[in-house]
């Protein structure tokens, strides 16, 4: 039998107003694709450019549920025992010692008194199939190989964990799984299939007005508007790295910080580096300030 | 799920491949599931479909393609906004319903094709329309006695054979036949758009844009004191079309005059009309004029078109009997009364369509 999903909200509308509690401004889309993956009990897997905002997902909606967000943050060489469980080796030696101390020989005794649960170091996915109600973070599950794709796929399809000295450990209740990919590479169409999917675009000029509105509501709404449409329009250059929203706040903020009134190319190109992440983009933007400063 | 409503998804599934996009069997059962989830509100029913069956960002254009073509006439995104942002609320899930005790026993669809028409906010009328449109399909079409060249048919083509031997140097070696040809109806919809309609004649307008969207040979006809073609409204965005049918309203707002504007019709159109031709009048019969006119009117259209409906949203509703005056002048040249004052009455009529003798 599977485990029931264990959050349940009514609506797409009720999940945006939860997001919207914790300042994340979700799309329509986002919202009914949230509300499914809750509601069929599905991993959602979001894709969009480096900061969108993906990840913040997972932590406004564990927070706005009340659950703990368990992470598991992908990356190249990701094993298995990094993310499932592994053995507190040292503990089970000092344990055996510690047997041995007050005499006990029979080895199968002792090995049933170190294969327990408390020498059991639980890694991301393991403590969140316990927990049952909490939201599992896989980020980034585009930088992993193949083979740890396939492990996610089993434990995505099962919510439980072989564990060959203890047996299997199942999930009570099913946690809300949430993906991210930047798609540095491919993933297997069969881990797609059994997502719900979502691609977080950047966010219109007016979306994000409000989400700088929200994050920074000290921020005068005039310069707040000029901000976001400069990067908007940054966004349209071509850059190596366009800036997300998580770089527009952090422009906003440096403005903020910085006690800008107007946006200037004086005011400006200190924070620049806020904004963008290679140096040629700094150089191709602070090229074109003078053309895209007046057009805003 | 109503087995029809079932088909009708299904076949987005079709055109979804046909695009080259093909959901896995869980994504499918998922995506049922989750359509009755969803209420269906603003671009839910395109956002949840959308993110149930695909996988991946490349998918979205083609997606949006089988999606035009398969729920027809709209863009997903002229829907909800300049549409459901009309004067009406849009409701809320199981919101305003007065079900009472079936309050969520029924999925949001099934609800949906339960309300009646003048209680959809526009947003939910155009998702209705859609969904409609969903389980539409092409006008049936009927065999004519003339016939056409090609393929096994049951009848030789001489002519064509003949000519075909000389190829061959006069064996004949591919003997060409004859097919029957066939043709779709025309369709004639006169909408009464007079106050006492105005709840439903949205909602049946855009069931009209689906059909003529799906390629039916669609006249439609506004009436209430006047008649008015509104045929050039049909293929425009329901963002568009309805405001241009609410100003005709608003000009009939002195009542509904029937038999005058049945003659109207028959002047207009008569000549036109024939045994290929259905008429359709969508009203609830509720007239000031002389209901003599309408019996006069009637009897002569009767003898020019193949079939007269009348579709009247109240006739669904318990205890209904056809009193009202100019529906018992009409009653006896009618082939048929049809309820359509739901959704699930115009299903069953859409049925009725695809069935006709």
């Amino acid at each position: 039998m599977d485990p029931k999903p264990a959050f349940s909200p009514e609506s797409p509308a009720a999940v945006a107003a939860l997001l919207e509690r914790g300042r994340y401004i979700a799309e329509e889309g986002l919202s009914v694709a949230l509300f499914l993956a809750l509601r069929l009990g599905r991993p959602l897997l979001l894709e969009g450019e480096p900061g969108v905002g993906k990840t913040e997902v997972a932590r406004v909606l564990a927070e706005g549920l009340g659950v703990p967000l368990v992470r598991l943050q992908c990356y190249e060489g990701l094993e298995l025992e990094q993310a499932l469980y592994e053995w507190d080796h040292a503990r089970q030696l000092l344990e055996i010692r510690l047997l041995e101390s007050i005499g006990e020989k029979d080895p199968a005794r002792l090995r049933a008194s170190v294969y327990r649960e408390e020498f059991l170091l639980k890694r991301p996915v393991l403590e969140a199939l316990e927990l049952g109600e909490a939201v599992l973070l896989i980020d980034e599950v585009d930088r992993t190989d193949e083979a740890f794709e396939a492990f996610l796929l089993e434990v995505l399809s099962d919510f439980q964990v072989t564990v060959p000295e203890l047996g299997t450990l199942k999930a009570r209740a099913r946690p809300f799984v949430l993906l991210t990919s930047n798609r540095t590479r491919e993933l297997h169409d069969a881990l797609r299939r059994r997502c719900v999917y979502y691609w977080i675009d950047y966010p219109s000029l007016e979306k994000e007005l409000r989400i700088v509105r929200a994050r920074l509501p000290e921020l005068p709404e005039a310069l707040a508007r000029r901000v976001v449409a400069l990067v908007q329009r940054v966004r349209g250059l071509g850059l190596l790295k366009p800036p997300g929203v998580a770089e527009t706040l952090d422009l906003a903020a440096a403005l903020l910080a910085l006690g800008a009134e107007d946006l200037t190319p004086g005011v400006l190109e200190p924070a620049l580096g806020a904004l963008l992440k290679a140096r040629e983009d700094v150089e191709r933007v602070r090229g074109a300030l003078a053309e895209l400063l007046p057009l805003l | 799920m109503e087995e029809a409503l079932l088909r009708g998804l299904l076949g987005f599934l079709e055109a979804l491949r046909a695009e080259g996009v093909r959901p896995g069997q869980g994504q499918i059962q998922a995506w049922l599931q989750g359509l009755l989830l969803v209420p269906w509100e603003g671009e839910a029913f395109y956002l949840a479909s959308r993110a149930l069956l695909l996988g991946r960002k490349e998918d979205y254009p083609a997606f949006d393609r089988a999606f035009r073509r398969y729920f027809g006439l709209l863009r997903p995104k002229a829907l909800p906004h300049q549409v459901a942002q009309g004067s009406l609320p849009v409701l809320g899930p199981g919101e305003a319903e007065g079900e009472g005790v079936l309050r969520g026993a029924y999925s949001p669809l099934e609800r949906l094709l339960r309300r009646p028409l003048e209680a959809l906010a526009p947003g939910e009328a155009l998702l209705l329309s859609r969904f409609l449109l969903a389980l539409a399909f092409p006008p049936p079409r009927r065999p004519v006695r003339r016939r056409r060249r090609g393929g096994a048919g049951e009848r030789l083509s001489l002519p064509a054979t003949l000519r075909r031997a000389l190829r061959t140097g006069g064996e004949v070696l591919d003997p060409r036949f004859l097919k029957p040809r066939r043709q779709p109806y025309r369709y004639y919809v006169l909408l009464d758009v007079s106050g006492s309609m105005a709840p439903y004649a949205r909602a049946l307008f855009l069931l009209l844009q689906a059909l003529k969207g799906r390629g039916f040979p669609l006249e439609a006809f506004a009436f209430g004191t006047r008649l008015t073609r509104i045929s050039p409204l049909l293929p425009l965005p329901p963002g568009e079309a309805l405001p241009g049918l609410g100003r005709l309203a608003e000009d009939f707002a002195g009542g509904t005059r029937l038999g005058e504007s049945l003659r109207a019709f028959l002047e207009a159109e008569g000549r036109r009309l024939g045994r290929r031709s259905l008429l359709f009048v969508l009203s609830d019969g509720l007239d000031q004029g002389d209901p003599e006119e309408v019996a006069r009117a009637l009897r002569a259209l009767r003898r020019r078109v193949r079939r007269i409906y009348w579709l009247n949203p109240l006739a669904g509703l318990p205890g209904y009997a056809p009193l009202a005056r100019g529906m018992q002048a009409a009653l006896p040249y009618l082939d048929a009364l049809l309820p359509a004052g739901t959704g699930e009455e115009l299903l069953a009529f859409l049925r009725r369509l695809r069935g006709l003798p």
